[in-house]
């Protein structure tokens, strides 16, 4: 935790109502997120929040499913992903992050304090300084203790294998929406951590799906393009024969 | 004696079933081209429902969607690596394909203004399919195109495809 932080005066659970409502000012934000990243007591704190409030509920068993999601939002909200979306959607990104990983916490202390078996092991959860480094904004003020080189568990990055070997070439056609290379190496071959792995599996098996379903449109539009251009030759055809569209005349 | 008729009978039962159902053998593909694919794409199981469930919040459409698949299978070819009568050989794939219960669902043979050929055959269970096989060949491109989708799909589904997933470029994918 951070000593210097501004944040380090103010109360935690306040400082994360006000994030999560966004009232906030960007710099605050920034603060804050470069704060909650360094700082385990206030994921507990929140986590201890969301237990009380779940704790009417009883027994809750949260299924690998969730956790999977909650992963792959945290690394959405990854800061190399962020900064090549643009900057608008990073904050609600890295937001989305946070939140994700209270989820995760809310879940593994539903678990601990109803005895429940859980289906996957809290020590999958990464602690939040390692599933979410703080992302360097460009509005942001230094942060003493953010640590910006990457460590052994930083996520591997979802592209597949194949690329970067080589740099890609410029598209040849327009592309409106294109998916991200496909080839991949099996979720087997993947040395990180199973968490990271299946959010990794995840993000590459969206890709390839979307891969799929492109080409599947792609042969669809080529397709449609020859039909529109026979439609198109038969309908010259026909207004070059008046006699088949005007009546006859005696 | 006639118990092992009876095992013939349901040994070749099972076969025709699962002929009825399996798509192309991708992996006979290799043998039509000189080089490897260039994009190689494998997905079934645990981990399309496991994406399936990891979509349903953000993309609830792309969620339902792929909720109904078993596999998808990807394969991409230069099509340069091709022998002459690739066109042949993929069209006496589509017989098969035909042959063991798929119907063509389009066909279009390249010409001088549109070189390339594509062919999409559905498995067709009446309000849904039960999969999808298509294979199209871009000369402009340099792209011989496979995509096996097995398991439901809607057809209303398929026809937004276009408009949201189309003109993915297969050579900056492939690098």
């Amino acid at each position: 935790m951070s000593e210097s932080t501004p944040l380090s005066e103010s109360t935690p659970r306040d400082r994360l109502g006000a994030y999560l409502d966004g009232r906030l000012t960007p710099d605050e934000e920034a603060a804050f997120e470069a704060y909650a990243a360094s700082d385990d007591a206030l994921l507990e704190a929140s986590a201890e929040g969301v237990t009380d409030l779940l704790a009417p509920l009883g027994e809750v068993a949260c299924p690998p499913e969730v956790l999977a999601a909650a992963r792959a939002g945290i690394r959405r909200a990854a800061p190399d992903r962020a900064s090549r979306r643009g900057g608008r959607f990073r904050t609600l990104r890295v937001r989305v992050g946070i939140v994700a990983l209270l989820a995760i916490a809310a879940s593994a202390a539903v678990w601990v304090a109803t005895d429940v078996e859980p289906e996957v092991q809290i020590a999958d959860v990464r602690p939040l300084p390692e599933a979410l480094p703080p992302a360097p904004l460009d509005d942001a003020p230094p942060l003493p203790e953010a640590d910006p080189e990457p460590t052994a568990t930083d996520p591997a990055p979802a592209t597949p294998v194949a690329r970067g070997a080589r740099p890609a070439p410029p598209p040849r056609r327009a592309v409106p929406s294109r998916p991200a290379p496909a080839s991949r190496t099996p979720p087997e071959a993947v040395a990180p951590p199973p968490d990271l792995a299946m959010a990794d599996s995840v993000a590459a098996a969206r890709e390839e799906v979307l891969l799929a379903l492109a080409i599947v449109a792609d042969a669809q539009g080529q397709a449609a393009s020859a039909v529109a251009d026979g439609v198109g030759r038969v309908s010259d055809a026909l207004h070059s024969t008046p006699t088949l569209l005007s009546p006859q005349t005696p | 004696m006639t118990r092992l008729l009876l095992v013939a009978l349901l040994a070749l039962a099972a076969t025709t079933a699962h002929a009825q159902t399996t798509s192309i053998d991708v992996g006979a593909l290799d043998t039509y081209f000189q080089e490897e694919a260039k994009v190689e794409v494998n997905l079934k199981g645990s981990l399309l429902r496991l994406l399936v469930e990891a979509s349903r919040e953000d993309e609830p459409e792309f969620a339902e969607m792929i909720s109904g698949l078993t596999a998808v299978t990807v394969r991409v070819y230069p099509l340069a690596s091709a022998g002459n009568d690739l066109i042949p050989e993929l069209g006496r794939l589509g017989d098969t394909l035909e042959d063991a219960g798929w119907s063509t669902l389009l066909r279009v043979r390249g010409d001088d203004e549109d070189p390339g050929d594509v062919w999409i055959y559905v498995l067709d269970d009446g309000e849904v399919f039960n999969g999808l096989t298509v294979m199209a060949t871009d000369p402009e491109e340099d792209d011989a195109a496979f995509v096996v989708i097995d398991g439901q799909i809607d057809p209303a589904q398929i026809g937004r495809l276009s408009s949201r997933f189309g003109g993915v470029d297969l050579n900056e994918v492939g690098q």
